[in-house]
């Protein structure tokens, strides 16, 4: 593979191409970025290496992007790292500010992919050293910090959130058991054994609920459900993006370092990077109601995340999320050598695979752009289409992950959960939360006691639990406190 | 006049509560009886795993969460009895008097009827009678929901079934018609 073929018209058009391809894929509610990687890979064998790596990295960097772009206009998140991105994106939709939200989204995802293959080359083999160190116990604090910064952001009150994050691991309980594969709460369908799956959950949970509560309001069904403003955009979202400059660093890093450990992916990091920006930001209470911080933040994090998994796959091969380990599969077949030998000054390919995805980045922007666009036009219909359209797509999308009708009919059952919650204010975000996190919590600690022997000391006493606990104390700890000493000090004056 | 003002926006705020208190109550009560179920069915979960000494085993898990979910409804419902609710807390009542929930509760009763349809008369027949008539139901014209149901059927005909290769529900008689094949 050479450097300089990469800026070749028939390396350059293809690799634009696959990136729309992404874009529209990973839009799709139902689709997932896996998805749209593992179509594109047996298209790009029959294009020149170059070529053909640029589109498999291309892809697996867009896919994540473009599930914002439902996410905002629909709170239909296109994949699962787009969940955060509906609490802040779509209360801008609603104000039909959706344009601008995707503007200021679609800036810092190539923001936080840029910071992500920078770190990628220059502290990888490092960083990968340090992912390694994490084990059981760090795995299942690191999975429990999560969950409990994702109930805490979220508005309303903190112990409907936690009840709601409590169900989600319930229902991922349901199906095989992750260590020893006994069935569990199945009642003797085969369906079931598989579990409550994650994708038409969220499709339910968000989408269809949506429509139940949207359907309510009978004047404004005939309005459309797209963008009021007429404003030039760019101009704003660039500002806003200076403006929080730091909530873009601290997101991409946060996304990045979250993205390297293997097993925790785009989706913990955009929540992680969520939660901290919320408790660092001096308007903390605007979050979930159309703060730009709130989508500068997992949007900076979750394409940083993407960059984040590649260094431990790229120096040990072992791939972050599955998306990572179906390029890493491509990659081989390209006849990248996986491992120290990538960063040979002479042979190795890593400078390579590194330009591409950076140049990756820089080709995000005019892909995504189109992506806005032209949903932006769907959604000038009038919103009553639209609604019908979501039931539509809900349908098919939760259909086509394995073409089995039982997960249309959970999509169904969480649809009707959500708005039944929702309509009683409780937060859905550490419901779903609690269904991505649920087994690896649960599997984490059952492998960690078994290793210890029943043991749960080492879960209190090993240097990363003992700091990750610390966080976890401060994240609960803090808030009330601080508001504590803030009212006795206002009394006292 | 007045007073009769007053009294009409001391009912209106009395109803807002009852209807709050109520939904609330419903709320703690699934939240317990939810967990009982997982509670209940977690009986037929193996206590013990194959695997190694230290494991808690596949029931232990659900068990905990189940019982959590119990004590976390019975907690709020005690919570809100004793009026510790704080305003912070209390959901945002929407301006309710113009909501529709009938319009919900069809849609819902529409959807619930097109998923056992897809698998008897085809996912292309059924999507066409539902588009239609919820479209209608919506208020829309019947030449344009008719027009939409069927350019939505062929754009995910095409998009699904042609672009991504992505088999959708054929009917319950495995015709060609009005089945996946229908473009």
């Amino acid at each position: 593979v050479q450097l300089e073929n990469l800026f070749h018209l028939n390396v350059i058009v293809p690799w634009l191409a696959a990136m729309i391809f992404g874009v529209f894929v990973g839009s799709t509610p139902g689709l997932t970025a896996t998805m749209a990687v593992a179509l594109i890979v047996p298209i790009s064998y029959y294009m020149s290496p170059e070529a053909g790596i640029a589109m498999v990295i291309g892809v697996s960097f867009t896919a994540i992007f473009a599930g914002d772009i439902p996410a905002t206009y629909l709170r239909i998140p296109g994949t699962p790292a787009s969940a955060a991105a509906t609490l802040d994106g779509h209360e801008f939709a609603k104000r039909g500010r959706a344009r601008y939200a995707l503007t200021i989204n679609l800036i810092c995802s190539c923001l936080g992919g840029l910071f992500g293959v920078t770190v990628l080359m220059l502290v990888a083999p490092q960083l990968a050293q340090f992912a390694l160190k994490f084990s059981f116990f760090e795995y299942f604090w690191l999975s429990v910090c999560g969950l409990v910064l994702g109930i805490m952001v979220c508005h309303g009150s903190a112990l409907k959130g936690a009840i709601a994050a409590v169900l989600g691991i319930l229902f991922s309980t349901v199906g095989g058991d992750v260590i020893s594969y006994q069935p569990r709460y199945t009642f003797g369908d085969e369906n079931m054994l598989a579990g409550l799956r994650f994708i038409p959950a969220m499709i339910g949970l968000f989408g269809l609920s949506e429509v139940l509560r949207n359907v309510q309001r009978p004047d404004a069904l005939g309005q459309s459900a797209g963008d009021a403003e007429k404003e030039k955009v760019l101009r704003p979202a660039l500002r806003a993006i200076w403006k929080h400059k730091r909530t873009v660093a601290q997101s991409a890093a946060a996304g990045t370092v979250i993205g390297a450990l293997p097993g925790a992916g785009a989706d913990i990091a955009a929540w992680g990077a969520y939660g901290i920006s919320q408790k660092t930001s001096r308007h903390p209470e605007k979050f979930g109601q159309g703060a730009e911080e709130g989508v500068i933040a997992p949007t900076s994090a979750n394409n940083a995340a993407v960059a984040g998994a590649w260094i431990p796959a790229l120096v040990f091969g072992i791939p972050g999320d599955a998306v990572t380990a179906i390029v890493l599969g491509a990659l081989t077949i390209f006849g990248i050598q996986i491992g120290s030998s990538l960063f040979d000054p002479v042979t190795g390919q890593g400078p390579v695979i590194f330009r591409i995805a950076l140049i990756t980045q820089l080709l995000l922007l005019p892909a995504g752009y189109l992506g806005i666009r032209s949903f932006g036009l769907v959604m000038r219909l009038p919103r009553r289409i639209v609604l019908v359209s979501v039931i539509v797509f809900s349908v098919v999308g939760s259909y086509a992950l394995y073409n089995n009708i039982f997960d249309v009919y959970v999509m169904f059952a969480f649809g009707l959960l959500g708005y039944f919650l929702e309509t009683r204010g409780v937060p859905l975000a550490p419901l779903i939360l609690g269904m991505i996190l649920g087994p690896l919590i649960e599997d984490k600690l059952r492998a960690g006691l078994v290793s210890t022997g029943g043991d749960v000391l080492p879960m209190f006493t090993q240097p990363i639990c003992v700091v990750l606990v610390g966080l976890l104390l401060a994240t609960l700890l803090l808030p009330p406190l601080a508001r504590r000493l803030k009212k006795s000090h206002s009394e006292n004056r | 006049v007045g007073a009769g003002r007053r009294h009409f926006y001391q009912k209106q705020v009395m109803n807002q509560i009852r209807l709050r208190s109520t939904g609330d109550v419903s709320l703690n009560l699934f939240w317990i009886g939810l967990g009982l179920f997982f509670l209940w069915f977690s009986r037929d979960i193996p206590q013990a795993s194959f695997t190694s000494e230290g494991d808690p085993g596949p029931r232990a898990f659900p068990q905990w969460l189940g019982l959590a979910l119990v004590i976390g409804g019975i907690w709020e419902l005690i919570r809100q009895r004793l009026g510790q609710e704080t305003a912070a807390e209390r959901r945002d009542d929407e301006d309710r008097h113009s909501l529709r929930p009938l319009n919900a509760l069809i849609v819902l009763v529409a959807v619930g009827l097109y998923i056992p349809a897809l698998s008897w008369i085809g996912f292309s027949v059924s999507t066409l009678i539902l588009v239609t008539a919820l479209l209608r139901f919506l208020g829309s014209r019947w030449w344009l929901a008719a027009t939409v149901a069927v350019s939505l059927l062929v754009l995910i005909q095409l998009l699904f079934g042609y672009g991504f290769n992505v088999p959708l529900p054929t009917n319950h008689w495995g015709l060609v018609l009005p089945g996946q094949f229908l473009f």
